[in-house]
């Protein structure tokens, strides 16, 4: 089973997406098929947008292990409130500074679970939130050597 | 690549022929091969590609050029601008008709086309399916006669569509011949006219983008579903394309500057040559055909990085102390080549 940590820094939009960007190259390099290698990009770059903007600092873990891959991340932040109303279309409470980015339209938790094949979420306020997300990966076909 | 004591050593299974390491290798350590062989009396036809026309400075046109090819002793010249055109042309109609992946990626670099079947191998749908223009010609030429290559990608190409009786010329080889010609019949720069045809010139529809970085970006960009409202894509490992050959000496802006002024003096046509067998994946960054055994090196490959200095300092020859994990794990090295490892005790303190 392979298991590798990204760290996430609340507030550094220069870096924002690196941690997906790795997540991007490991699945690459297990060869799995290109959709399943999207949806779990996109899904683990929303995951990673939003403790860039919501959260201080975040540990993002990947899991590999019987084609599929678990990703956890773990944040240290000012938590989610109402969990039901964050998970619907368009909610969000990103500031105006941050919307202006083009960050923030509120559709971050709803495509990580649109992407992902399970889906958890749970928040402490005045702590942190855990989002827990897995994507079956199929294998990409034609390679021989 | 790696680089050890006794010199640099290219991992073919990544490389993709694009050359950025002969240009960034401060002591010229790695050269980029052409056979240089010309003979004094060279008969039949010589293919050039457009950017070895505008080498010889403001006062050798590419007429003059072209000439001076023909007195040393060549029938034919085939300049590649038709099926620069015929390429460009071919795109856009595929785009428009066929493709469901959009944007369409033109095949014009080979390096770039190299680069996608080992990085972006999910890419291979959005490249139009024909041949890149140098190999075009040579295919159209029924591969008889002379070539002169840009790069390493254009020679293994070349090699691989089968043109046995087709042989390789480096640019320094042939511009040694022409000198003393263009010498000779040099005369006053042309008036300057402004005629960039349409194949060359900026559309709103085609993107032409350049280095390896930016086509890097733009590709991983591609593969996240971004950048759909481009109609067509013409990436070049080179800056400004083939014009930013290592293998030329001309400034590549000036050159292109050149180019563009007497370009639409090459009126032929040409078509566009359909690719013969389709594009594979390579090998590439995958750790293993069969995923489970992957996933397992991937373990070692995380769990023996964990035990490395982290340093980065490059005395084994890797990059990265993770990368050299992946050379043990791999078989590429051995535990030895890391000079600061500790192998960790059994009895954890």
């Amino acid at each position: 089973m392979s298991r590798a940590c990204y760290k996430i820094k609340g507030g550094d939009f220069e870096r924002g997406g690196t941690a997906a960007s790795g997540l991007k190259e490991a699945l690459k390099r297990i060869g799995a098929e290109p959709a399943a290698i999207r949806r779990a990009v996109i899904a683990a770059y929303e995951a990673e947008m939003n403790v860039v903007i919501h959260a201080h600092s975040a540990l993002m873990c990947v899991r590999m292990h019987n084609h599929q891959v678990d990703v956890e991340v773990d944040d240290r932040g000012p938590g989610i409130p109402d969990i039901e109303l964050a998970m619907r279309d368009g909610y969000s409470t990103a500031p105006p500074a941050i919307r202006e980015l083009g960050f923030g339209a509120g559709m971050g938790l709803p495509n990580i679970r649109k992407n992902s094949d399970a889906f958890s979420i749970e928040s402490t306020v005045g702590h942190g939130t855990r989002v827990r997300f897995s994507v079956t990966m199929r294998q990409r076909e034609g390679v021989r050597w | 690549m790696r680089v050890h004591r006794d010199g640099p050593q290219v991992l073919s299974h990544l490389c993709t022929d694009c050359t950025n390491c002969a240009r960034a290798c401060p002591s010229g350590a790695i050269t980029v091969d052409v056979p240089d062989a010309l003979p004094a009396r060279p008969t039949g036809t010589i293919i050039v590609p457009v950017a070895f026309m505008v080498q010889f400075g403001d006062s050798a046109t590419p007429e003059d050029v072209v000439d001076a090819l023909r007195e040393i002793g060549f029938g034919q010249v085939v300049v590649a601008s038709a099926a620069r055109r015929a390429l460009r042309e071919a795109c856009l109609e595929w785009a428009s008709r066929e493709a469901a992946a959009r944007p369409v990626i033109s095949p014009t670099c080979p390096a770039v086309v190299n680069l996608i079947q080992v990085r972006f191998p999910s890419l291979i749908p959005h490249v139009a399916p024909f041949l890149p223009p140098l190999e075009a010609v040579v295919h159209s030429t029924r591969g008889e006669g002379w070539f002169i290559p840009l790069c390493p990608a254009h020679c293994t190409a070349v090699a691989g569509a089968a043109a046995p009786s087709l042989r390789l010329t480096s640019p320094a080889a042939v511009r040694r011949a022409l000198s003393p010609i263009l010498a000779r019949t040099a005369g006053p720069a042309p008036a300057p006219r402004w005629a960039a045809p349409p194949h060359e010139a900026p559309s709103p529809d085609v993107l032409q983008i350049a280095g390896m970085h930016h086509v890097m970006r733009l590709l991983d960009g591609i593969e996240t579903g971004l950048y759909g409202d481009l109609t067509l894509v013409e990436p070049y490992a080179c800056e400004l394309g083939c014009f930013g050959s290592p293998l030329l000496w001309e400034d590549p802006f000036v050159a292109r500057h050149r180019w563009l002024h007497v370009a639409d003096s090459f009126r032929a046509r040409a078509a566009a040559v359909p690719r013969p067998r389709a594009l594979e994946p390579r090998e590439g960054v995958r750790l293993d055909p069969d995923m489970d055994r992957a996933i397992a090196k991937l373990a070692q490959i995380e769990e023996l990085a964990r035990s490395l200095p982290g340093r980065n300092c490059g005395a084994c020859g890797a990059p990265d102390c993770t990368t050299f994990a992946e050379d043990v794990v791999l078989g590429r090295a051995t535990i030895n080549g890391c000079h600061n490892y500790v192998a960790p005790r059994e009895d954890a303190e």
